[in-house]
């Protein structure tokens, strides 16, 4: 049997007396795109939080191609291969386009500046961003940032890629492309996690949805098995939808 | 007034604002990485100038090597007192990261000027200058020590500034100044970087204070008033830029060089010079609290 890209089990984290996550168990195989839903506090960014090394976890673990993540700096998972993006873009502003990919593509103090420049030039190119590279990230727009955010995290040559909202404002246009892109990373082998209150984009794109809700997995399925699961419309519509 | 006498003046600004802007671009560093406003940037000047001093008369180094001495040893001062006192701040060790920051760098600004009086004494030291003499342009006459540190300070913040645009490492220190969070998600250990930028902070105090001890003399409370003037300058030119920190001691200089001339009294023109940086503080506070360079989001 071969081991999970990414296996979490018994995984807890309290915030005080709430319990954000509550002994989650998922395992997820390399080069699987899931999805992951859940109502506004369900648990989703925490998880995302606690795999990217931002949060501690009070319980459980985390293994990443059976090495454990926890205790780790969201800086040295980065480095092991776990990329993610945040639900609001977080660019260097001050910095050139070029120079925020740089700055995540020469982190591990081993690649030379001419093949970090040669890869981020390529990525730049891959998502319409090239004649904006010696441009400050401050003069993009809001879909440019966005897509600045997914070009900086393919810079680390990741293994797995942790979305956050990425199509949160985004223009419908624009999403499609991203929705695009994303799909050409997956089937490149690259394990994407795909946090999104857009249930559209989550259904198209995901072979897999997991539904949290109140820090409890409450349906893992495809997206028809999702749409169809009592629990999961009675967490987002409540008890009395039908 | 004629055309030498302002050129004189500007030429004096110019001097001054370049020891300034050493010791405001340490602050300014050591705020953009960590958020902390350092309230013993002063005794690192003040103990600059004592490395310096000891450097030559203890070690019999020439001034050159004194002050290559003074900024390791400042460097290194300055990373331990980051990992021992400082680290706390980010590391969630610290419940009210704010409050502790100012205590902790506060009381270590109390103890290092306490030691300093204890270990040398509260008399003036005079350590060799850089350069003695004078020198002459035209019709100008400038003293060698001054001129010859100001060149220095110059050296410095242009090799700063050229290692901060063009190297990895100066590009890391600035993506943690403006995201730390994501510079984090991108690979940077923030906790070397924030090392490192209280390391570089504590050098570049520690050079201003060796290349003004030769100036001024070095005595324990010699930090108080350049660090009161390199808050002015962080303030003006915004809390944590670096273009605002060297604008902010350019103005700062100017000002103070021009003032002093206005006041026809040469004897009370000095006595009011310190006062000047503190009136466009609280005009700056003002009328542009976020600085020149500021963002009105960044904290204070």
């Amino acid at each position: 049997m071969t081991t999970p890209q990414l296996e979490i089990s018994g995984l807890i984290k309290r915030f005080g007396g709430l319990t954000a996550l509550n002994s989650v168990d998922l395992s997820i195989g390399q080069g699987e795109l899931v999805g992951l839903i859940g109502p506004n506090g369900s648990g989703k960014t925490t998880l995302l939080n606690i795999v990217s090394g931002y949060y501690p976890a009070d319980g459980g673990t985390i293994r990443h191609s059976g090495t454990s993540v926890l205790g780790k700096a969201p800086h040295q998972l980065a480095r092991q291969g776990i990329g993610r993006s945040f639900q609001i873009t977080k660019l260097f502003k001050r910095l050139t386009v070029l120079e925020n990919m740089l700055v995540a593509g020469l982190s591990d103090g081993t690649t030379s500046r001419a093949a970090a420049t040669e890869r981020a030039m390529g990525l730049l190119a891959d998502l319409r961003l090239e004649r904006l590279a010696h441009e400050r990230a401050a003069s993009l727009s809001g879909g440019q940032g966005k897509l600045l955010e997914f070009a900086r995290v393919m810079m680390l040559e990741p293994e797995i890629i942790l979305l956050d909202e990425p199509f949160g404002g985004v223009h419908p246009e624009l999403k499609r492309f991203m929705h695009e892109r994303i799909a050409a990373w997956n089937a490149a082998g690259v394990t994407i996690i795909l946090i999104s209150h857009d249930m559209g984009s989550i259904f198209e794109l995901c072979a897999r949805v997991v539904t949290l809700s109140y820090g409890d997995i409450i349906c893992d399925g495809t997206p028809d098995e999702t749409r169809n699961d009592p629990a999961v419309l009675d967490a987002y519509l409540g008890e009395q939808h039908g | 007034m004629s055309l030498l006498a302002i050129f004189e003046q500007a030429l004096n600004g110019m001097i001054v604002s370049s020891f300034y802007a050493l010791a405001a671009l340490g602050l300014a560093i050591i705020f953009g990485v960590l958020r902390v406003v350092n309230f013993a940037h002063g005794e690192f000047y003040m103990l600059g100038g004592y490395a310096y001093f000891m450097a030559l008369s203890a070690l019999g180094l020439p001034p050159v090597l004194g002050l290559v001495v003074a900024a390791a040893a400042l460097a290194i001062f300055g990373a331990l007192v980051e990992w021992l006192l400082i680290r706390p701040v980010y590391d969630g060790r610290a419940d009210r990261p704010e409050e502790y920051s100012i205590m902790i760098t506060f009381a270590l600004s109390i103890l290092l000027l306490n030691l300093a009086n204890s270990l040398f004494g509260p008399w003036p030291r005079r350590p060799e200058p850089l350069f003695r003499g004078r020198i002459e342009i035209g019709e100008l006459i400038v003293s060698g020590d001054r001129l010859a540190a100001a060149g220095v300070a110059v050296i410095l913040i242009t090799a700063l500034l050229l290692g901060l645009r063009y190297t990895w490492t100066g590009r890391a220190v600035r993506a943690v100044s403006q995201n730390r969070e994501a510079a984090e998600i991108f690979g940077i250990s923030v906790t070397r970087v924030g090392m490192l930028a209280f390391a570089v902070g504590a050098a570049l105090a520690g050079l201003a204070g060796a290349l003004m001890g030769p100036v001024f003399n070095v005595v324990p409370p010699m930090g108080v008033i350049p660090v009161i003037k390199a808050y002015v300058i962080v303030v003006l030119g915004g809390l944590g830029s670096i273009p605002g920190a060297i604008i902010g001691a350019i103005i700062l200089g100017q000002v103070e060089s021009f003032a002093t001339i206005l006041i026809p009294d040469p004897s009370r023109a000095l006595a009011y010079k310190d006062a000047y940086g503190l009136v466009l503080l609280i005009a700056i506070l003002l009328l542009r609290p976020q600085g020149l360079f500021g963002t009105q989001d960044r904290r204070a």
